[in-house]
């Protein structure tokens, strides 16, 4: 392979972590929205984990507001990761940052997300269920891709300066 | 390419070529007419729509997308400003409809060239024109194809002026705008493009929409990425290329004389322009929007005339007026357009294109 080939590939693969920074950001918003309805527009999962806490009448009001807020900072935790993740990815791209801690992130997002896809079907094979695998799959091949794409950087730059 | 290449310079080429100063006005005058002869002027003199060389920007955002309108859009822009390069171009594991779109590419020296420059023989000297300004743009225009295409036209903002400042070569980042009413800021690198459409078919990924006007300027000499190279990086030598092609508009134009026996490709007349070199070479390579008045000048000392503006008007009675319109200047125009359209659709329909639709062979034959 000549400089020129490598060069190309170098740029192919800079491109696909730019690509799959912006896609990761748009995974996390979805997620952020998908949590928010879920909790706005159905908020038969929160009454029934509430009618089943154990708690005191006189303070139920204060726990469930406060069992919303927590919610609420978690997901915007995840949507924190996300957003980081995916700029991240974007200024290694561009060769603005060389930090790759968000390498360490993404491997760890593919083992929670692989790890979580059983999860998707707690009520059995549903049409809903087959969708939030598919998007869960979608997202570790993405990840992967992304990690995948850095390895390749990496070794062909070396064996450039080689 | 601007007016300042297809009038003026084409005139001095035509001049060096051993062409009178009013042969070489009319050669000139139909090569710019090229970049003009819209339908909308055609419905205006009531001469046939089919010899639309151009269409206006008003028309493209009107103009259809769907087959029956990319055909019409691609038969305009390949015949005339981005003349396929490799027909028959070969690139590995792509389907078919990518294929259609990659054989397009325009570029100097292919086959088509030499068939535009040899129809153009014994004709016209506006068929002459039409030839010149299809030739020189094959120069200008290259590496982009004339069918509206994103994954051939499409760029990124991994664009590159080379530039020397201090007698050093250096790269500046090129900032692309969508700004159609600002000119160009050639000191900041600041030019106007197309704006991006994720849609394949969008008209905005015509051409050399998404470069903007870079390749219209014979200075620029910048280096991208053409979305149909796999992320090679492309340099494109504007000033080489526009010397090339004054060069090949030279011989060309001998060639249509009949000064020599044959139009080949890739055969410059280098010797001719030689005395005149350093003058050439100035006028391409100065940073500026448009060289008109550089070319008017020299074009004018080498004649010893004064070349008129160019008026988009100046025939338009004559065509309208006269009886016989084929014996009048924008008449045969129109038929040579007509005969070269035919030509070049014909080409790019049997090998196996369909692109630019279907032409029957007795439209697309060179019958004199």
């Amino acid at each position: 392979m000549d400089e020129k080939d490598k060069e190309a590939l170098v740029r192919r693969y800079k491109s696909n972590i730019r690509l799959n920074g912006r896609y990761y950001i748009f995974f996390g918003l979805w997620a952020a929205v998908r949590s928010f309805m879920m909790l706005t527009l159905d908020d038969s999962i929160l009454k029934e984990a509430f009618a089943e806490m154990e708690v005191e009448e006189t303070i139920r009001g204060f726990v469930e507001f406060f069992v919303i807020v927590v919610l609420i900072l978690i997901m915007l935790c995840i949507l924190a990761i996300h957003f980081f993740v995916g700029i991240s990815a974007i200024r290694y791209s561009r060769g603005k940052s060389k930090n790759r801690i968000f390498l360490l992130m993404a491997a760890i997002d593919i083992i929670v997300i692989v790890l979580s896809v059983p999860n998707d079907f707690p009520n059995g094979i549903r049409a809903s269920a087959i969708a939030a695998a598919m998007v869960d799959i979608t997202q570790v091949i993405m990840l992967g891709n992304m990690l995948y794409s850095v390895i390749r950087i990496k070794s062909l730059t070396q064996a450039a300066k080689e | 390419m601007q007016e300042d290449f297809h009038y003026y310079a084409t005139y001095a080429a035509a001049i060096l070529a051993g062409y009178t100063h009013k042969e070489s006005l009319d050669i000139a005058y139909s090569a710019q007419f090229v970049d003009l002869c819209s339908k909308t002027l055609l419905s205006k003199i009531k001469a046939p729509q089919k010899a639309a060389t151009t269409q206006l920007q008003l028309e493209m955002m009107d103009a259809r997308t769907d087959m029956v309108g990319l055909q019409d859009i691609t038969r305009i822009w390949t015949s005339f400003h981005f003349l396929p390069k490799d027909l028959y171009a070969e690139k590995a594991k792509r389907p078919k409809g990518y294929m259609r779109k990659y054989r397009l590419i325009c570029g100097p020296n292919g086959e088509l060239v030499k068939k535009t420059v040899e129809l153009a023989k014994g004709r016209t000297l506006q068929h002459a024109g039409i030839a010149m300004h299809v030739l020189a743009d094959t120069w200008a225009h290259s590496y982009f194809a004339g069918t509206p295409s994103l994954v051939i036209n499409n760029t990124n903002d991994e664009f590159y002026e080379l530039i020397t400042i201090d007698g050093k070569e250096t790269e500046r980042k090129i900032k692309f705008r969508h700004n159609p009413g600002a000119d160009d800021d050639l000191d900041k690198s600041l030019y106007t493009n197309s704006i991006y459409q994720g849609s394949e078919d969008s008209i905005m990924n015509l051409g050399h929409g998404r470069a903007g006007h870079l390749p219209d300027y014979s200075f620029a000499r910048y280096r991208y990425l053409p979305a149909w190279d796999d992320y090679n990086a492309m340099i494109k030598d504007n000033p080489s290329d526009y010397r090339k092609a004054f060069c090949q508009m030279i011989r060309a134009l001998r060639f249509l004389r009949g000064d020599i026996e044959a139009f080949e490709t890739d055969e410059y007349d280098f010797e001719l322009i030689a005395p005149h070199e350093e003058r050439i070479m100035q006028i391409i390579t100065k940073r500026q929007l448009i060289a008109s008045a550089d070319w008017r000048a020299f074009g004018e000392e080498l004649s010893g005339d004064t070349v008129d503006d160019f008026d988009i008007n100046r025939y338009q009675d004559e065509y309208i007026a006269v009886e016989n319109k084929d014996d009048s200047f924008l008449g045969k125009f129109i038929n040579a357009a007509i005969l070269h359209k035919g030509m070049v659709c014909r080409q790019i329909f049997e090998s196996g294109n369909m692109l630019a639709g279907y032409v029957g062979e007795e439209k697309g034959t060179a019958d004199r």
